[in-house]
This record gives C-alpha cells, sequence and structure tokens, in this order.
C-alpha cells in the first residue's frame, strides 16, 4: 500500500508545480504537543505511525509474531545498529519456543529474554517518536498499553582525533566529536568522582537537541547551576545547531563585542574550569562545549601554560599581554604618532618614514584602514580557500601584493610592516572568540587615533575599560581578578605561579570551596609554607 | 563628526619641513636674521637613483625680522611646508648676536613650545649662517656632526637648559661652544664640503660674549664642568728628551670653598687616572721609580693646565662662568648673602688653590721604550 | 536614609581611587608653586604638606565610625539641624562641582598647551567629561574597577622618571634650610590645598566592603601620596634647580628631558597619555560625588538622571571663569589653599566636634 502510493505522490509532482497544501498529510498529521497514551490495538498505533512517517524512506516497520501475539518493530535505519536488532532482538523473539503467555507479565518476560543492555517501557506516542528520533527501535505489542524502547541506538560518528582549532604542544591530544555521549564519556575519564554531576535540558523545537549542564558538586555555586538551568529554559526557538546558538542566548550582555563564555574542544579544558568550580554545557551535534562563568582574564590562560613549568609559562603569558597590546593598538599608534606627534620618533627612524611616505597619495589614517581592511579580507579569504590553492594565495597575497603596492606607491613600507607584526599579534591570543573581537575593536581605536592622536588612542582605552568593567559573566565581573583586587587570585593572571603556590580556588567561582591543596607541596623541601 | 572633518592637529608627515639646524644672525645692526636647514626627506630614496651626493640632503632658508619670533614667522612664510621643531637640536648665535647679547633669543627658544631644553647652543666665528651650508661626508647634515662632536672626545656641550639654569644662578655667566667650519684642503670636494669644528670656547658675561679661549684654555674649562674627554697631556721629565704622553680615562675634580675672615679660597682637588700612550724618551716605564717621577710631572702639567683657566677667568674675563658663586652659596649662606649683589667685584679676589692626585694605571702594551736597543734603555 | 547607591567596593580599590584623584592635576604645577617660597628646600614641602593629609582622614573616619554607611550630606543634617544641615550640604555640592569645572580647566590647558596645539580646548573637556560622565552612569563599582587598571597604568608611567637619575645634581640642594623652617612650611601649605581633598573619602567609605578597615586605608594612602609628590619634587630641584619656578608645568620640562640610549628621547607624549588615564579617574570620582550629593541633597530616586545635566554644567564651568592660566596658577598659590582647608578639614573637624558635644550631651541627658 505505501509503495503505491508514494508511486503516484511521485507522479503528481512531475506533472505540475508543487502545491502548497497535501491535505492527505495534514488531516492525518497528529499534533505532537499532546502526551496521548499508546493505544492497546496495534493497527491503531501502526496507522498512527505509518501515516506520520508517511514518505519516509527510512524509518522501516517489521511486523513479527512473538509467540502468539503480533508485534511490530519500528526503527530508521541509518541510527539504528541492524547487526544487533538482527541478531539479538529479532533472532530471540522469532524463536516461538520461548515466549509463554501463561507466565505473568508479558512484557516482563520479553525484557527478561532480550539479551540488549538498556531497555525502556514508554506509553505515550511522543514518547515513542523521541526514542524512535534518537535511533532506538521501539517494540510495540498487540494488547499491551506500553511499548519497548531498545537501546540500539548507533550511528556513523567521527572518530577521536586531535582538536583541530586548539592544538597544542603538550597535553592530551583527545578533543570532543559530535556525540554527546562520547564526549560525556571522554569527561568522565578524567574527573572520577561521583561530584560530578549532569543536569539534562532539551531545547529545540524540531531539533530537540540534548544540552547537558556539568558541574561538580561542592565546589560550585547553586546559585549558578539555577541561573544557568533558567536562562536555558528560557529558550524557545525552531533548533539548537551549535553551541554558539545556546551561547548568544543566555549571555549577560549580548550587544558587547567581547564574549562572556569560553569555548573548547578539550575535555582537559573543561575539566580544568569543572574542577576551579565553573560549569561546563555540552551540546549533541558539535564538539564546543561551553564554560561559564568566565573572566577577561581566563580567555588569555591556554592549557599549555600549566603543563609547562612556571617561568616558562609566566613568559608566554605575560607576551600574550604585550601582543594583545599591540595587535590592539599599533596601527593606532602608527597613525597617531606619524601624524600627531612626530616629535616622539627618533630622528634616524622620522627621516626613514618621512622618505618612505613620499608619494603616498593617502593619509596615514586612510592608508591604515584600508590595509588593514585588506588583511582582514586576505585573512577570511585563507579560510574558505581550499587546500591546494591555500598556500599559492597567501604568497601571492602577502608578498607579490604588499611589495608591489609599495612600489607602485600606493601604501608605504611601514605601514606594510605595522600590518603583518599586527596580524601576527592577533594570532597570539588563544582563544578565537577574543581574537575576533579584538580584530574587530581594532577599527573604531584606529579612527579615535587619527581624530586625536595619543589622546584619541587614551580616550578609546578608557572607553574600553568602563565597558570591561562593567560587564560581567553569570555574575562575575569580567575584569576580576584584577580590577576587583583578589590578592590569592591575581597569582594566575598576569603571571603564572608555580603550581604548588597555587592554594586557592579563583574567587567568586570556587569561594566555596576555597582551600584547592596543602600548603606543603613544594617539592625538594618538608617545612611548611608559613 | 567635527573630530574627523576637523582633525586640528593632526600633520602628514609629507607636510612638514624638518629643521635640523637654526643659526641666528644679525643684519643691518636692527633685525635680525634666521636661517634653517631643512631636510629633504627625498634625498635618501633618490640617492639610491644616483642625484649627485654632492647637493647633500638638506638646502638652507632665510627669514629676516625685528625679532627672532618674527624673523621666524618670515621664515615660515617662504616655506610651504610647516616647520618642525622637534628634531632640531642645534641652534647657533653669529658672532655679532653673542656681542650684543642672546637673551631675546633665548627667551623665545624657552617659551616656544616647539624648541626643546635639551638642545645645543653653539656660537659661532663670524657669520653663523655659512656653518648650516657645509655638507659633512659622512653624516646626513652639518648639525649631526656638530652633535657628535659635542659629545666626542675634546667636545663641550652646553644646552638651552643649562643657560637658563646659568643665567639664572648666581654667577649669571655661560660659557658657549665656538665654531667655525673646518678648512678643507681635500682637492677633490668642493670647498663646503666639510664639517663645523669646535674651536674654542666663547665666553660671557651676562648673556653678552666677551671673548673666548682658545683650545688648550678649553681643556681646563672641561676638567672645571667635570666634563673631561679623553685629551693628551704631555710631559716632559727633567733632564730627559723627548715627552711622554699619557691619556686620562678618569678624571674628577671636587670644589672646596673656603672663607678664611674675609679672604675667600676656593680648593680644587683634581683626580686623574690614565695610560701612556707615547714614550719619547729613553726610559723604562716598567721601573717603579720612573712612573713615581712622571705622576710628579703630570701633576704639576694637571695643575698648570687647570690655573691657566682659572686664571684667565678670574683675572682675565672677571666672569664667574665656571659657578664659584653656586658653591660659595652652597656652603656659606650667611657671608654669600652679603656679597650676592657685588659678586663681580668680589670674584677677582677669589684665590684659588689646586691640588692633583695623579695616577699612571697602565704604562700600555710595552713597558720599555719600543724599538730601542736594551742598551740604550734607561732605568 | 536610602542609599542611593548599591554597589560595594574593596577598600584596596578605594585606594587606587584616591591616588590619581589627589595628585593627577597637582603633579603638573605643585613643584613650581612650592619652589616659589621655598627655593632650595622644596623637596620637603611634601613631607609637611601631608599633615592635613593625616588630619583630613583621620576627621572623615572618626564621622564615618559615628554614622556608618552615610556620606556627609545626610549627616551634617543630622548633626546641624535640618535647615543649616542642608545649606551646608548645598554648600558642598556648589564646592565640588565649582572645584571639578577647574580641574576640567587645568586638564584641557595642560594637553592644549603641551601636546594638542591647534584643538580648541572645548573639545578635550567634552571629551573627558563625556568619558568621565559614562563611567559615573554605570555606578561607583564601575567607576572603582577602571580606576585601579588606569592608577596601575599611571603610576608605571611615573617610573619613567628614574630614566633622569643621571643627569641628577644633587648640589641643587643645597644649602640646606637655607632661610629656614618658615619658607618651606609656606610651600607645605600649597600642598594642603590637594591633601584637604581626601574629604572625599567621606563620600566613599559607605561603600566600602571593610568597615573597619578605612583609616588604615586612608592612611596609607596619603603616606604613598606623600612619597610619590617627594620623589616628584625631588627630581624637579635636581635637574632643574631653582629655574623650576619659572615654568609653568616642571614636571613636563624634566620628561622632556629624558634620553637614554638615545632612542629614549622625546617621550613626554606617551607619558601625558598616560597622565590622561589618571586624570580620568579624578573626573569622575568628582563628578560622581557631585552627582551623589546633589541626588542625596534632593532627595532624588537616582543619581543618574542628573549625571548627564552636570557634565554639561561642567563643560561651561571650565570654560568660564578663569580667564587664562596665570589667573589660574596665581588662584592656586593664594586663595585655593585656604579655600579647601578650610572646607575640607576645618569645616568637618567642627562637625566632628559638635557631634561630639552631642553625643556627649545625649548620653548624660
Amino acid at each position: 500500500m505505501l509503495f503505491l502510493e508514494e508511486e503516484v505522490n511521485v507522479i503528481r509532482i512531475r506533472r505540475g508545480p508543487s502545491r502548497k497544501k497535501e491535505p492527505e498529510h495534514k488531516g492525518k498529521q497528529q499534533t505532537l504537543s499532546q502526551d496521548i497514551p499508546l493505544s492497546k490495538e496495534l493497527d491503531e498505533n501502526i496507522k498512527f505511525f505509518s501515516s506520520l512517517f508517511q514518505q519516509d524512506l527510512d524509518v522501516i516497520f517489521r511486523s513479527i509474531v512473538v509467540g502468539k501475539r503480533n508485534a511490530t518493530i519500528i526503527y530508521i535505519e541509518g541510527i539504528c545498529d541492524t547487526q544487533k536488532l538482527d541478531e539479538q532482538v529479532l533472532g530471540t523473539l522469532l524463536d516461538k519456543s520461548k515466549f509463554d503467555e501463561s507466565k505473568g507479565d508479558f512484557l516482563y518476560g520479553i525484557e527478561g529474554e532480550l539479551p540488549i543492555s538498556k531497555i525502556k517501557r514508554i506509553s505515550t506516542y511522543l514518547a515513542c517518536m523521541e526514542d524512535i528520533f534518537i535511533g532506538n527501535p521501539v517494540l510495540l505489542f498487540d494488547g499491551c498499553k506500553e511499548a519497548l524502547s531498545l537501546g540500539l541506538a548507533k550511528f556513523e560518528k567521527r572518530s577521536i582525533e586531535e582538536p583541530q582549532a586548539e592544538t597544542a604542544i603538550r597535553g592530551p591530544r583527545e578533543g570532543f566529536t559530535e556525540a554527546l555521549g562520547l564526549n560525556i564519556s571522554l569527561v568522565r575519564r578524567i574527573i572520577k568522582n561521583p561530584a560530578l554531576k549532569m543536569k539534562t535540558i532539551h531545547i529545540g523545537k524540531y531539533t530537540k537537541t540534548k544540552v547537558v549542564i556539568f558541574y561538580i558538586e561542592g565546589l560550585i555555586d547553586n546559585t549558578l547551576i539555577e541561573e544557568i538551568e533558567n536562562r536555558l529554559n528560557r529558550i524557545k526557538i525552531d533548533g539548537v545547531l551549535e553551541s554558539g546558538y545556546i551561547e548568544q542566548f543566555i549571555e549577560d550582555s549580548p550587544y558587547s563585542p567581547f564574549p562572556q563564555l569560553l569555548y573548547t574542544e578539550r575535555p582537559d579544558v573543561v575539566s580544568a574550569n569543572l574542577l576551579e568550580g565553573r560549569a561546563a554545557i555540552m551540546m549533541d551535534g558539535t564538539p564546543f562545549s561551553l564554560i561559564a562563568p568566565v573572566s577577561f582574564f581566563s580567555l588569555f590562560q591556554s592549557q599549555e601554560d600549566y603543563y609547562e613549568r612556571f617561568w616558562i609559562g609566566t613568559f608566554i603569558r605575560s607576551l600574550r599581554f604585550l601582543f594583545l597590546g599591540i595587535s590592539l593598538f599599533l596601527p593606532s599608534i602608527y597613525v597617531a604618532i606619524t601624524t600627531f606627534h612626530q616629535e616622539m620618533v627618533p630622528s634616524d627612524l622620522l627621516i626613514s618614514i618621512a622618505s618612505s611616505r613620499e608619494g603616498v597619495p593617502f593619509p596615514a589614517i586612510i592608508e591604515a584602514i584600508m590595509m588593514e581592511i585588506t588583511f582582514e579580507a586576505i585573512r577570511e579569504a585563507g579560510i574558505r580557500l581550499p587546500k591546494q590553492v591555500g598556500s599559492a594565495v597567501s604568497i601571492v597575497g602577502a608578498l607579490v601584493i604588499g611589495q608591489a603596492a609599495v612600489q607602485a606607491g600606493i601604501v608605504s613600507a611601514p605601514m606594510i610592516i605595522v600590518v603583518s607584526i599586527t596580524g601576527i599579534a592577533s594570532f597570539m591570543v588563544p582563544r578565537y572568540s577574543i581574537g575576533l573581537s579584538i580584530r574587530l575593536l581594532r577599527f573604531p581605536i584606529i579612527i579615535l587615533a587619527g581624530a586625536l592622536g595619543l589622546i584619541g588612542i587614551m580616550l578609546a582605552f578608557i572607553l574600553l575599560i568602563i565597558h570591561l568593567s562593567e560587564l560581567r559573566s553569570f555574575g562575575l565581573p569580567y575584569l576580576s581578578p584584577i580590577a576587583t583586587l583578589q590578592k590569592h587570585s591575581l597569582k594566575d593572571t598576569l603571571i603564572r605561579a608555580p603550581i604548588w603556590r597555587m592554594n586557592g580556588r579563583p574567587h567568586l567561582t570556587g569561594e566555596f570551596n576555597a582551600e584547592r591543596q596543602g600548603t606543603t607541596l613544594k617539592p625538594g623541601t618538608n617545612k611548611p609554607r608559613k | 563628526m567635527p573630530t574627523l572633518s576637523g582633525c586640528w592637529d593632526r600633520v602628514e608627515l609629507q607636510d612638514l619641513a624638518i629643521i635640523t639646524g637654526l643659526a641666528i644672525d644679525r643684519v643691518d645692526n636692527e633685525k635680525i636674521k634666521v636661517t634653517a636647514q631643512i631636510f629633504i626627506p627625498r634625498s635618501i630614496t633618490s640617492g639610491e637613483t644616483g642625484e649627485d651626493p654632492g647637493l647633500g640632503s638638506t638646502y638652507i632658508r632665510e627669514g629676516i625680522g625685528n625679532n627672532l619670533a618674527n624673523a621666524i614667522s618670515m621664515l615660515q612664510i617662504s616655506i610651504p611646508r610647516r616647520i618642525f621643531w622637534g628634531q632640531c637640536k642645534i641652534f647657533i648665535f653669529g658672532e655679532e648676536v653673542a656681542k650684543q647679547g642672546i637673551r631675546d633669543g633665548i627667551d623665545f627658544l624657552a617659551r616656544h613650545p616647539g624648541p626643546r631644553g635639551t638642545s645645543n647652543i653653539y656660537v659661532s666665528e663670524g657669520e653663523a649662517k655659512k656653518i648650516l651650508i657645509l655638507i659633512p661626508l659622512l653624516e646626513r647634515y652639518s648639525g649631526e656632526a656638530l652633535k657628535k662632536l659635542s659629545q666626542g672626545e675634546a667636545g663641550m656641550k652646553t644646552t638651552m637648559r643649562d643657560i637658563d639654569i646659568a643665567l639664572m644662578g648666581e654667577g649669571e655667566s655661560i660659557t658657549l661652544p665656538y665654531i667655525r667650519p673646518l678648512a678643507s684642503h681635500d682637492p677633490t670636494r668642493k670647498p663646503n664640503q666639510t664639517i663645523p669644528m669646535i674651536e674654542g670656547t666663547a665666553v660671557f658675561r651676562k648673556d653678552k660674549m666677551i671673548g673666548t679661549l682658545n683650545m688648550s684654555e678649553t681643556r681646563g674649562l672641561l676638567w672645571l664642568k667635570d666634563d673631561v674627554k679623553r685629551s693628551t697631556i704631555s710631559v716632559k721629565l727633567e733632564g730627559e728628551d723627548g715627552e711622554i704622553t699619557m691619556t686620562p680615562t678618569l678624571g674628577s675634580i671636587k670644589y672646596k670653598p673656603e672663607i678664611k675672615k674675609d679672604h675667600w679660597i676656593m680648593n680644587l682637588k683634581l683626580k686623574i687616572e690614565g695610560d701612556i700612550v707615547q714614550n719619547e724618551t729613553h726610559l723604562n716605564l716598567m721601573n717603579e721609580d720612573i712612573i713615581k717621577r712622571i705622576t710628579k710631572e703630570y701633576e704639576k702639567a694637571l695643575k698648570k693646565r687647570v690655573s691657566l683657566t682659572t686664571d684667565k677667568f678670574i683675572r682675565g674675563f672677571q666672569t664667574d662662568a665656571i659657578s664659584f658663586g653656586r658653591r660659595f652659596h652652597e656652603k656659606y649662606p650667611q657671608e654669600w648673602k652679603q656679597v650676592k649683589n657685588n659678586w663681580d667685584e668680589k670674584f677677582p679676589e677669589v684665590e684659588v688653590k689646586i691640588s692633583v692626585n695623579a695616577k699612571i694605571r697602565r704604562p700600555g702594551y710595552i713597558g720599555p721604550p719600543a724599538a730601542l736597543p736594551r742598551d740604550e734603555v734607561e732605568e | 536614609m536610602r542609599m542611593l547607591e548599591k554597589g560595594k567596593i574593596s577598600n584596596l580599590q578605594i585606594e587606587f581611587m584616591m591616588i590619581p584623584t589627589i595628585i593627577a592635576t597637582g603633579v603638573l604645577s605643585i613643584p613650581s608653586m612650592a619652589g616659589k617660597f621655598a627655593r632650595h628646600d622644596m623637596w620637603m614641602t611634601p613631607l609637611f604638606g601631608s599633615l592635613i593629609g593625616f588630619l583630613t582622614v583621620f576627621i572623615v573616619w572618626k564621622l564615618h565610625q559615628m554614622f556608618p554607611k552615610m556620606t556627609p550630606i545626610q549627616y551634617s543634617e543630622k548633626i546641624l539641624g535640618k535647615a543649616l544641615g542642608r545649606v551646608f550640604s548645598f554648600f558642598l555640592v556648589v564646592f565640588y562641582i565649582h572645584n571639578t569645572g577647574f580641574i576640567i580647566r587645568q586638564y584641557t590647558d595642560f594637553v592644549t598647551a603641551n601636546v594638542m596645539f591647534e584643538t580648541p580646548s572645548i573639545v578635550m573637556s567634552i571629551c573627558i567629561v563625556v568619558v568621565s560622565a559614562l563611567a559615573v552612569y554605570r555606578g561607583i563599582e564601575v567607576v572603582a574597577r577602571s580606576a585601579v587598571i588606569c592608577s596601575s597604568i599611571f603610576i608605571c608611567g611615573a617610573v619613567c622618571l628614574l630614566l633622569l637619575i643621571p643627569d641628577v645634581e644633587i648640589t641643587y640642594m643645597l644649602p640646606f634650610l637655607e632661610n629656614g623652617f618658615l619658607p618651606v612650611l609656606k610651600g607645605s601649605f600649597i600642598h594642603s590645598a590637594w591633601f584637604s581633598e581626601f574629604f572625599l573619602l567621606a563620600f566613599l567609605y559607605p561603600f566600602a566592603s571593610s568597615q573597619k578597615k578605612g583609616l588604615k586605608t586612608g592612611m596609607r594612602g596619603t603616606f604613598f601620596i606623600m612619597l610619590f609628590l617627594l620623589y616628584v619634587n625631588f627630581f624637579v630641584l635636581t635637574i632643574l634647580g631653582v629655574s623650576c619656578v619659572n615654568q609653568f608645568y616642571p614636571v613636563y620640562s624634566i620628561i622632556r628631558g629624558i634620553h637614554v640610549l638615545g632612542f629614549f628621547e622625546n617621550f613626554e607624549v606617551v607619558i601625558t597619555a598616560f597622565w590622561v588615564l589618571g586624570n580620568f579617574v579624578k573626573v569622575s570620582v568628582f563628578l560622581y560625588v557631585g552627582c551623589l550629593s546633589l541626588a542625596q541633597l534632593f532627595r532624588l530616586s537616582d543619581y543618574r538622571l542628573i549625571v548627564f545635566p552636570i557634565s554639561i554644567l561642567l563643560i561651561f564651568f571650565s570654560y568660564w571663569d578663569i580667564p587664562n592660566i596665570v589667573v589660574l596658577i596665581d588662584y592656586m598659590q593664594k586663595i585655593q589653599p585656604f579655600y579647601f582647608v578650610i572646607v575640607q578639614t576645618i569645616f568637618p573637624l567642627f562637625l566632628l566636634l559638635i557631634a561630639l558635644v552631642r553625643k556627649k550631651r545625649r548620653k548624660v541627658g
């Protein structure tokens, strides 16, 4: 029957433009928001489901006879483990000798026979549909009000590989994948304490994405968890495709250019943050998980700072802040100095710059903005290029265009140097999200520098600081611990204190269990630190 | 967006005229002529394309006005770009202007926000303009050559701030380096392809120039200013032929003013340490006695050199350009108050007592005289 | 009484806020003004000037202990009675707003005279007022946090003076106490105008997170400012000698002379830029105090409503009153020390005494 109907539909489509309304579908679609219980009659259930999945090629209905009853298995090919279904389920069920009606609860007997680790009883249409979409086959029996959902979901997923966006020299090379179950298992492998808890929420009308909030009980502020849950429950949209959607719905200040949640692909980063009293939000379908709450300085920490020894950690971290300043301010400083404060430049340098700027038709600020935009364009284009063409374009873009532009007299050589150094500096930032914010903020600062010189840059800096000071991420002030001056967390922001000195958890996230480790952990000595 | 369209202070680099030196002269006995040495940025790049390097990388422009400020605004009229003072570290006063008084010029330089307090001031022999038309062969412009000479071996440096402090201070006299173009005898080069050279010192009473010191007196002056460089001192020992020359490596001076019953004495304690660089005698310098004799001679020579200069100031010019007054003030404020207003008359009565402590650190690489057979060496 | 501000700031933040508030404009001209009286001994003047600072902090602390969580506007009514208290509060408010105008004027004068020659000063006024108003609008916490960062940078900029050590001539400090102590004291009195600004602490203490440590905070701040001014005066004296009294901005002149390794020349613009940050803190703290006081005086529901009108008023104030810098320096030398000390130290002293007397009377009666 289904076959014929499908053929008929196909022919109809070929004849003319498809009509918007398909009355047959409309009539038979049930509204799925209601929790309608299954009926005892198998035929009714099958009629409902087949009308629902009328044109779906991959929804398979397999009718069998178990013992003396009729039964049907409904499953979606492709996300179900058909091998196990054939061998373990159908194999057991079709063996007529096993099932005896007389021995009490029929379903109980079935459950006892099926060698499957996860079986659930469901009793509503809604639950059946959810399970079918997850990939669990649903076993419907004639004469039973409940159905069995078999945990045989299996689908092709990416194997665990090194995260592409967050490479590290030292540290585990595992990254999350798109399968939530796998990601949870990766975290479980690291934190083996029953205090690790999860809360599950489903978001998205059409995608029904499973979202999990991770936290370590006892380390975290319970009001934070409630707040996160409330904000997630507020989200009522069609579908959630990436954690970025969630991030944009739950952040405190949506108009701010700065990210208020951190995202990461690495289980060790997630675990480290959980141990400091933060919460992690993971989602099915994307390897990127979110961490809340987050401060400006934690966006500048990379996990490698901690795996290396503290001198190196401090050095690299300080370098990072230096280059943050450079990537934000260098073009503006160049514009300000060459147009307003020329006396600052040492005379030799001034003469060289003056000579190279002879003949350039644009004023410095226009030149700067032009070159920055070009650089951004090259950078974005480089992401989209297929690998074969990528390297050629970078060579062409950087060297040839730059060189040719200088010789043609369109831009001056110092400007090219400034722009390239800025570009390199912006790659020093470990988290891509804040790197993007900084790239964006460069432009208004260049404009202000062109208007008022170094004073303009300072005004821009003040405005930036004011904005950062009022920003909060789930209640945590964005500029803590520096602006709020918590002494013990200062050890971990601009410098990286030795690991045996970091005795307290960071303020406002880990305050509830502030003692992290003892004071006698310095290697090589047995004396307790005062 | 008024800020973007206005940008009042914004000046592109191509719109700046970078001044590298300024010469101030007098014309017609009333007006001031100002000559600016302006840098040509294209000279750096066009040098590669083969323009004549003999033209130099600077050119000069003049402006004439009633006073310095007026002259400079006249100068600006003849320059299409805006005058940029930030790199100008050399100001040269012509001899005429110096004799009439530099106070007005210094006032402009101190008051105007452009010129910097750490620029060097010089007095040139004759007209100052001819210093600026010189084209040095090594440096980019003559101002740079002057600056390097000032910091170098025999040079003297006076900044505008020094003048300000000195003229305000107790002695109210200053000394400035006296320069003139170095005569070039190189037949392959043009006569103006040379550098200015510091030939001596111009001595001022208040702000008017009253005379000069020659090179050897200037060396003494450097000692008094505690600014000794590597000039050489030669001594001749009694009974020996030839001289032994020493270069100081460390030199310092300590002032000790003393007032004994209305008799004002300035004690100068000099300390010098040096190496011997040339030995014209036959003496073996590895001998300790000989070194002692030489040391004594050096002390005498240095004492003579410094007292030559102090005498010139006290008895010759009779102006306190060596800040004796300040030293007396620091130590004897009460007595100073009484003579403050007549310091000009009291100063020539000051007696100077010099004591020198010399040390010869190293007699050089070799001990005995070089290239002399053993038996001629005297011990 | 209702608190219009619900934020809380830590004591360390208060210290960071007070430091540029006091010295940002002071560091410009104080050395030359003090030098006019004290000549060679000008480096000692901060030592004695700070006495007023310690006294003011002590008075403020005592008043705060008696009336915790109240600003002077609120407790002056309690001490002096409703009518007189309101008059006094009104006078305080006008005093602060008027002075903020002067501060902005000093700022724009300095910047336009030295860095931006052609920009009209009203543009600079507008910029700094807009930025400070933004900070104040967001609340004391934002002011405090941004102040921490800006002050740290401002103080780091002061370290650059160390680059001048090769140019220092200690003999400029002699003769020692040539004219006795009196000129030194006269010079120190100039400082007291700035030190008495510690009265602003009275407006900040109610928001401090630790109410007990207030005295230590204030004293530490005064001590640090004294050291800082000592450091600056020392350098100005030993590099410029007594000729520093001729200059309007002696600190700026000596910074112009920094030359290290032939590279660090002409750095004064960078130091000016850092100084702008310090000035921003000063203007925002003053503006905050002014707005909060006015709001409390007129029992407004929120002080944010008046931030904008007062900012415009400030721009006008900075333009009107003083025709040029000569008059400004004259005012700062002759009038300001007396004016400030009377309002910010003597009047609170009276308040304290009256409050103590009243308390005793209440205990007895």
